[in-house]
């Protein structure tokens, strides 16, 4: 055999096997099987996506793999990591195959890290696990390692702490221990599910580096569809602890053969599928009225001794009833704190913010509290939203409680309509929110919304916690909502797709100032600004070939960028 | 970090300025006031009237604490009628002996309490655990002076390993030449605070053990020992010391109990002698003299707390 052969030889061996993987975790009187029989086989170079919903066991998986999972947790199976079977080693074994044959990128990078370690030692501790060092020769390659996942000045950033860096960076830094020591393999767990959309897009061009430089394969652990498409070369598709479909990525994303996987893919909001029009220009006079109104608003924020911070700049815009205006930006844009401050949870530093047509200063005693009976809101997590000691039925009636509206029975047979209206089952009333599904709390956070029959209703990332197939019920059954009873709706959320599905209007923050705003279908299909292009071209499309031509366009539109930024 | 010392510093001034405008006010509500106080029963209005004058005490309340303020910067604390001794001179006589009693039984109880938390937290829910659970909670809910005497009882004259009595030296070094007749008071006041502070370090150890960044820890194959202490030991730690800063005035309050039993010559024996003849002026200077040390010690708290953890440190840069 020639070199190259053996080499094919090896390359072809795969790196990660898993054979009829079944776990399970202690639960009431019986266990509950998390994973029920899963194969998989990852080879040297390649990405395979784990695609599938909250407790489709793929973290289970992943996690195993990396011998992590909780000691009550019973592994059956065979889990190879090269030759060695995970499910067999003793501690000292495990400790060892970690960081150097196996390595893990995590969701959240920002509490990945150590807060009170520097960068610096966080990386070299994934180095002198596994080697005998010299403290030069850490610092030396934790340098080679800061610039291999791309941190600028190197030097300076090791000496930093996890807080003194971007979500981005951080995500960076854990990818960098990830590969220290040269692993085959490394398990990507929701890598990017915390960023922001144009960071997204950076940290999947790293990882395809990585492999295209190391021949790094990687498990990718993902509920997005765009991002398989981008990164993925097989996918498997898992559902409640088994594999449903395997396939190459182009095959399982354009044509799908189970059922589960054609109905998640429908369930993807994709950018670019038609918005809602928004209201012609009607003469003023016709058009419906304002019901939230913010005029040259600055938001700041102060703390004794240091300068202030601007987290909205001069912004205005107008919601009328009876349509959706989206708000989209990326983290730190301010969207949430204009959110907060149209609620008058934070107080606007200057201009006016006018609500049902009163202005927010003059919302005291009596008169507050009736204009706000007319402002429903919705909150991005729906378990922490819910009073866990109050059952659905009693947090859906308490804003008719606390603006004494109805009589006791009145107030039942309302929360029973509210139910219906959110399509769940009139018993829901007595059960508590731990009793229920994510998706299924969120309707009852809408329920509770619409309580009072609002003019106006603030949603905050409404379905950002939601599985996408939940998400889809809940986006649908917002915009059935506004449509019957035609309430105003300021929509915040990160996620273009998600907008463009339900908001007529578009207004796109950068650093607390408003980049652009237009009609949906002109701002997200025909935009003006270089920041919603690079917005809209950061966002992943679950079509592996359109994903590449997409990818080739954001490159384009920063490489434009910073020409501009030069010239 | 320098500005955050500076800001930090600053604050401890106004409540220790707060402490004293509460101790000046106390002062002043005193039975019969001070001319009472010190002329006696006997005494007529026109004798009180005139040492009133004499003292400043019929000036506006303003200038009155102005001056007291002035008296307190120049280590005048007042003066000890029953004593018949100025209260600086008590407490400068007193404070450095409960410091050192307070001192070496608080660096043992966190040497104890520390690790101790910390194995409990790697082994919780385990039979070593409930056992140590168990032992804290009794230790915690046994008044200090029962356990003194329990001490006295046990360990002095059931089994004559150590003397009943504290060393009675005037002078630090004194003191320090009798280490046996420490052990007792020491351990008596270490034993409470243990209870306490190995609870705390075990719930943080718990919080911390469940955090993100203790697995990637773990993901990188760090040694579980290195997991344990280097990472989660040090964040475990700023809560506990928090605590440790706010807990002076228990540790006062329990030198109080210890002191008196054992007939320790600090701080504790002056205020409970003081509190039997109400000696007024000792009883605040005392109350002002505590008032500042947790002023100071939670002040010390906090700083630690800076340089172990980063994220102080930013947050008021």
């Amino acid at each position: 055999m020639t070199e190259a052969a053996a080499d094919s030889a090896a390359d072809s061996a795969p790196v990660l096997t898993v054979r009829d993987l079944r776990i399970s975790f202690p639960g009431g009187e019986s266990r509950v099987d998390a994973v029920r029989g899963v194969d998989l086989e990852l080879r040297r170079g390649e990405v395979l996506a784990l695609v599938g919903e909250s407790g489709s066991g793929k973290s289970v998986t992943a996690l195993a793999a990396m011998g992590l999972l909780p000691p009550d947790a019973q592994v059956a199976g065979r889990l190879l990591v090269g030759d060695r079977d995970v499910t067999r080693l003793g501690p000292a074994e495990l400790r060892d195959m970690r960081g150097r044959e196996i390595g893990m990128v995590f969701q959240e990078p920002t509490t990945a890290l150590n807060p009170v370690l520097t960068v610096g030692d966080q990386i070299g501790e994934a180095l002198t696990n596994h080697e005998n060092l010299t403290a030069a020769q850490v610092r030396e390659r934790t340098l080679e390692l800061l610039e291999a996942v791309g941190i600028p000045e190197p030097a300076e950033r090791m000496r930093a702490y996890p807080h003194q860096l971007s979500g981005g960076l951080c995500q960076r830094v854990v990818i960098a221990m990830a590969v220290a020591c040269n692993p085959a393999v490394i398990i990507a767990d929701e890598p990017t599910t915390a960023l922001d959309v144009t960071v997204q897009a950076q940290i999947m061009r790293l990882l395809r580096e990585l492999r295209d430089s190391r021949g790094t394969a990687i498990l990718l652990i993902t509920h997005n569809m765009g991002v398989v498409a981008d990164l993925a070369d097989r996918v498997a598709v898992m559902r409640d602890g088994v594999v449903v479909e395997v396939g190459t990525a182009e095959q399982v994303l354009t044509d799908p053969q189970h059922e589960y996987t054609t109905a998640l893919l429908a369930a993807v909001p994709r950018l670019g599928s038609g918005s809602r029009a928004a209201a012609t220009d009607e003469p003023a006079a016709d058009r419906p009225p304002t019901v939230l109104h913010l005029q040259d608003v600055r938001v700041e924020y102060r703390t004794l001794g240091r300068p202030a911070v601007r987290a909205v700049d001069d912004v205005t815009l107008a919601v009328r009833r009876g349509e959706v205006v989206g708000l989209v930006g990326e983290s730190g844009s301010g969207k949430s704190t204009i959110g907060r401050c149209a609620l008058g949870l934070v107080p606007a530093t200057a201009g006016h913010v006018t609500l049902l047509g009163v202005d927010q200063r003059r919302l005291r005693g009596s008169r507050g509290r009736r204009v706000r009976r007319g402002v429903g809101v919705v909150l991005q997590n729906p378990a922490s939203a819910l009073d866990p000691r109050m059952t659905v039925g009693d947090s859906i009636a308490e804003p008719m409680v606390i603006h004494r509206v109805g009589s006791r029975a009145e107030r039942q047979q309302r929360v029973r309509r509210l139910l219906d209206d959110v399509r769940l089952p009139a018993a829901a009333a007595d059960r508590y929110p731990h009793e229920m599904s994510g998706g299924q709390r969120q309707r009852v956070g809408l329920a509770r919304a619409l309580s009072l029959g609002p003019d106006l209703v603030i949603a905050d990332e409404p379905t950002s916690a939601l599985d996408v197939s939940v998400q889809e019920t809940v986006l649908r059954l917002l915009t059935e909502l506004q449509a019957v009873h035609g309430f105003g709706c300021l929509f915040i959320s990160h996620d273009l797709a998600v907008v463009e599905s339900v908001a007529h209007r578009v207004v796109v923050l950068l650093g607390g100032r408003i980049v652009e705003e237009g009609a949906t279908q002109d701002v997200l299909h025909r935009p003006r600004e270089d920041y919603t292009r690079l917005l809209i071209s950061s966002v992943p499309v679950p079509d592996p070939v359109q994903q590449a031509a997409r990818r080739a366009a954001a490159d384009a539109v920063l490489r434009e960028s910073a020409r501009a930024l030069a010239g | 970090m320098t500005r955050y010392v500076a800001g930090r510093l600053l604050q401890a001034v106004v409540v220790v300025l707060i402490v004293t405008v509460i101790v000046f006010a106390l002062l002043h509500s005193l039975p019969g006031g001070p001319a009472r106080a010190i002329l006696g029963i006997d005494a007529t209005p026109a004798q009180m009237a005139d040492f009133n004058h004499q003292q400043g005490f019929d000036q506006p309340l303003v200038v009155q604490y102005l001056q007291y303020l002035g008296r307190l910067l120049h280590g005048d604390l007042g003066r000890s009628f029953a004593l018949n001794q100025d209260v600086s001179a008590v407490v400068t006589q007193r404070l450095p002996k409960t410091l050192l009693l307070t001192g070496v039984s608080t660096l043992v109880a966190m040497a104890v309490a520390v690790p101790l938390g910390v194995w409990q937290a790697v082994r919780r829910n385990r039979a070593g655990d409930y056992v140590v659970t168990a032992l804290t909670f009794l230790a915690y809910s046994t008044p200090a002076f029962f356990l003194a005497f329990l001490a006295i009882l046990l360990f002095s004259q059931a089994i004559p390993l150590f003397p009943a009595q504290a060393p009675q030296a005037d002078t630090l070094a004194g003191i320090l030449a009798e280490p046996a007749a420490l052990v007792l008071p020491v351990a008596t006041g270490a034993v409470t605070a243990i209870a306490s502070f190995s609870r705390y370090m075990r719930s943080s150890t718990l919080d911390n053990l469940a955090e993100d960044y203790v697995r990637t820890a773990r993901a990188k194959g760090t040694v579980e020992r290195r997991v344990i202490w280097r990472h989660v030991g040090r964040n475990s730690l700023t809560p506990v010391i928090t605590m440790l800063g706010y807990h002076i005035p228990v540790l006062f309050g329990g030198a109080l109990v210890t002191e008196s039993i054992f007939n320790y010559p600090g701080m504790g024996l002056a205020f409970w002698n003081a509190a039997q003849v109400s000696d007024y002026p000792v009883l605040l200077g005392v109350v002002l003299v505590i008032a500042t040390a947790t002023v100071i010690g939670s002040l010390l708290a906090d700083l630690l707390q800076a340089l172990i953890d980063p994220r102080v440190r930013g947050a008021h840069r």
